[in-house]
């Protein structure tokens, strides 16, 4: 028999114990981050370079405009390659990420979770997004882009553009698994916050639409790679990538900005918001007719310069401009029942929604009026108000929304007045830019890419030509204001902490989560803050 | 006499509410909705890919030409064979997920491990296919070279990151990991592999079968 000894020797000394690794610091901590607050904030943050980027190119194209019958003040063979720079800042580098941003920085909170869904994943999308965007630029700059003379840096944009598409996919997979898989207990869908929900419906449109245009690259890709049999360099890509942001496809970009638009105007009311599910309907109702890759026209050939619309005759085209209409009334009516209910607080937030939805409506009656075959308004300039209306709407959206949740994201708010006074002025430039190329639309004057003899005016030159510049200061008062408040965000993001750093700061009353602080309240209806505090007020 | 307990009934106990044990709270499906939405973007990618496919295989066909150039061939056989090699996986796929569930750890191991080995067979056959058809990528291209080499090797780069999916849920299997209830991770993984085995069938009939 066999006896074991199991004293320990009693020279054996206790194993050392490891330190836990201190904590990265500096650039270390921002690259190896997961904190779904930080990679929200530089995706917004990046996304303002873009803009101004876009800002840029669509300030040239702006000024080309002034003058009709000639193209004076840059290259023709650079018009095509302006054109989709200013587009693709503007849609893919600026406003789907800086959408992206607020919901990995926002919805965790709305819905009760520490954290997004995939958090190194959403980490990877950002410097995916970031490393793809420079090279994007990078290309442009070395003649690359559609109609760039450079098919090696052509090449090198469209892979970059499918790496940027990539991320804002797998970004947007983080956002809507958040919004589905990760709410707390007690808050089921219907009582998810309006921007939450919105993300979801947007985020699972943009997952079936984003890669319809990568297919379009892809294959794009290897044949100026290998080829080119499909397609060349010039225009030709340019009109095979803008279905993505012509309608319907455009409003697919806006439908988040409902729902920041639906949780900003009830807190400013002090109540709760009329048929929360009913809002939460027409977003969704608003998501499916916004749907829009079915119009992506493939490789057809055409020439040089001309918009490749193939679908604009279609009963589809037709009914879905006029149908997305209809949400964005019954939710425009839903806020107004709102605000009239409620007492009314002028505060910064409305102001850039209030501007928002306006703009989004006036660029659904215009989207409308635009699939009138008789008015004959396709390829004029009003198609391309059409984009500026929405994605303007968009851009008035995204500020609603930062300035709304400044609180949460940099425990700062921003100044209330300046504020409200740059989204009265931006107000001013979306309608100063868009509606003049409605006018000039009905003059006939068409959307020009490729050079003078593809930009005929039939109209009224004298007249186009004052509306192109009474367009080109819209735009300019856009940059302005859009530079006043990268100025106010610097001020907000880099100033000291408006709170002592224990409680949450709530300048607004909100309503939803991300108000709560860490104690969260029981959730028995959409707006648990304002119950609790509510409820804490029928006590006192 | 209702409410008045005999010496054969139970005794009724008052319920404390604080004692009662708290059923495990149910584990959010995190990876298989993610899983979903990839699957779908996946999809979209495909959809988009075949809708050019079929718009620029119209427009020869009305031209009264044939859709392939002259001296390309599609063989039928390797890439049917790839179909059914694919489709027996589905039924290895489904047996690791059945194990996992059971937490029968050694069939699904086993049963991931064929999955894995059917799709590398696949790859091997695509590329075979690719020998075979005579659609140069260099030198004399064709729109058609262009389209088929696009999609179809887009289809395997597919299946590769679904085979790297797969093995890297068998290796957290191996380490005890997504097995019995917590089996949420081979079944995402068996989600994007059938998904990947639905887009083959369907470029398998419309662009291998059909031509």
């Amino acid at each position: 028999m066999t006896v074991t000894d199991t004293d320990a020797p009693a020279e054996v000394t206790s194993a050392p114990t490891l330190a836990p690794p201190p904590p990265a610091t500096g650039f270390a901590s921002l690259v190896g981050s997961g904190d779904h607050n930080r990679i929200g904030r530089l995706f917004v943050g990046t996304s303002f370079l873009f803009l101004l980027v876009s800002a840029v190119a669509g300030g040239l194209l702006g000024v080309e405009r002034i003058d009709t019958t000639d193209i004076g003040v840059i290259e023709t063979d650079v018009v095509a390659q302006l054109f989709n720079l200013h587009a693709v800042s503007g849609v893919f580098l600026f406003l789907v990420p800086a959408l992206l941003g607020l919901g990995i920085a926002v919805v965790p909170r709305q819905v009760g979770s520490p954290t997004v869904a995939f958090p190194r994943a959403a980490a990877a999308a950002y410097w995916s997004y970031l490393v793809g965007g420079g090279i994007v630029m990078a290309a442009f700059l070395a003649d690359g882009g559609p109609g760039g003379g450079d098919p090696d840096a052509v090449a090198l944009y469209v892979a970059a553009m499918i790496m940027v598409l990539a991320s804002l996919t797998l970004a947007a997979v983080c956002v809507a698994t958040t919004g589905l898989a990760l709410r707390t207990d007690g808050m089921s869908l219907r009582r998810a916050p309006l921007f939450t929900w919105s993300t979801i419906v947007a985020a699972g449109l943009w997952v079936l639409t984003l890669p319809v245009l990568g297919a379009v690259l892809l294959l794009a890709y290897v044949d100026i790679r290998y080829g080119p049999t499909l397609i060349d360099s010039g225009g030709q890509l340019h009109v095979r990538m803008a279905w993505a942001w012509a309608q319907p496809s455009v409003y697919v970009f806006a439908i988040p900005v409902l729902g920041i638009i639906g949780d900003v105007v009830p807190v400013a009311a002090r109540t709760r918001l009329t048929q929360h599910r009913v809002a939460m309907g027409a977003i969704a109702a608003f998501g499916l007719f916004s749907f829009g890759a079915w119009a992506m026209p493939g490789f057809e050939p055409t020439p040089d310069g001309e918009l490749l619309l193939t679908y604009v005759d279609e009963v589809p085209f037709v009914a879905l401009s006029f149908l997305v209409l209809l949400p964005v009334l019954a939710l425009a009516g839903l806020l107004a029942d709102t605000l009239r209910r409620g007492g009314l607080r002028l505060v910064s937030p409305l102001v850039w929604s209030v501007a928002a939805l306006l703009m989004l409506l006036a660029g659904a009656a215009n989207g409308a009026l635009v699939s009138v075959d008789p008015l004959d308004l396709i390829g004029t300039t009003a198609t391309s108000a059409q984009t500026h209306y929405v994605t303007g709407a968009a851009v008035l959206g995204i500020l609603a929304g930062i300035v709304h949740w400044a609180p949460v994201l940099w425990r700062r708010a921003f100044p209330d007045v300046a504020s409200a006074a740059l989204g009265l002025g931006a107000l001013l430039g979306v309608i100063l830019l868009s509606l003049p190329d409605v006018v000039s639309g009905f003059l006939d004057q068409v959307v020009r890419l490729g050079g003078p003899g593809a930009d005929a005016s039939s109209g009224d030159v004298d007249a186009i030509e004052a509306l192109n510049i009474a367009s080109f200061a819209g735009g300019a008062l856009l940059a302005l204001v859009a530079l006043g408040f990268v100025g106010l965000l610097l001020k907000v993001a880099t100033g000291a902490r408006d709170d002592d750093g224990d409680e949450e700061l709530d300048p607004w009353g909100g309503h939803t989560l991300e108000w709560a602080g860490a104690d969260l309240p029981p959730i028995t209806s959409e707006a648990p803050v304002y119950d609790a505090r509510h409820a804490a007020e029928v006590d006192a | 006499m209702a409410g008045t307990a005999t010496a054969n009934e139970p005794q009724l106990v008052p319920l404390h509410l604080d004692e009662v044990p708290v059923a495990p709270r149910r584990r959010p499906r995190v990876l298989l909705i993610g899983t979903s939405f990839t699957a779908a973007a996946s999809v979209a990618v495909f959809v988009g890919l075949l809708a050019i496919y079929f718009s620029v295989r119209a427009q020869v066909l009305a031209t009264g030409e044939s859709w392939l150039p002259g001296g390309a061939q599609i063989p039928l056989s390797p890439g049917s064979m790839g179909m059914a090699t694919l489709g027996m996986s589905l039924v290895t796929a489904q047996w690791a997920v059945y194990a996992g569930r059971r937490a029968d750890r050694g069939h699904a191991y086993f049963a991931l491990f064929w999955t894995i080995l059917f799709g590398i067979a696949h790859v091997t056959q695509i590329g075979f296919l690719w020998t075979q058809w005579n659609l140069p990528l260099n030198g004399d291209v064709t729109a058609q070279a262009v389209l088929l080499f696009t999609i179809l090797g887009l289809h395997v780069a597919m299946v590769a990151a679904a085979l790297i999916f797969l093995a890297l849920m068998l290796l957290r299997s191996l380490g005890g990991q997504f097995t019995g209830p917590d089996a949420e991770g081979l079944s995402a993984a068996v989600l994007y592999w059938y998904v990947t085995v639905a887009v083959y069938s369907v470029l398998w009939y419309a662009i291998l079968i059909a031509k």
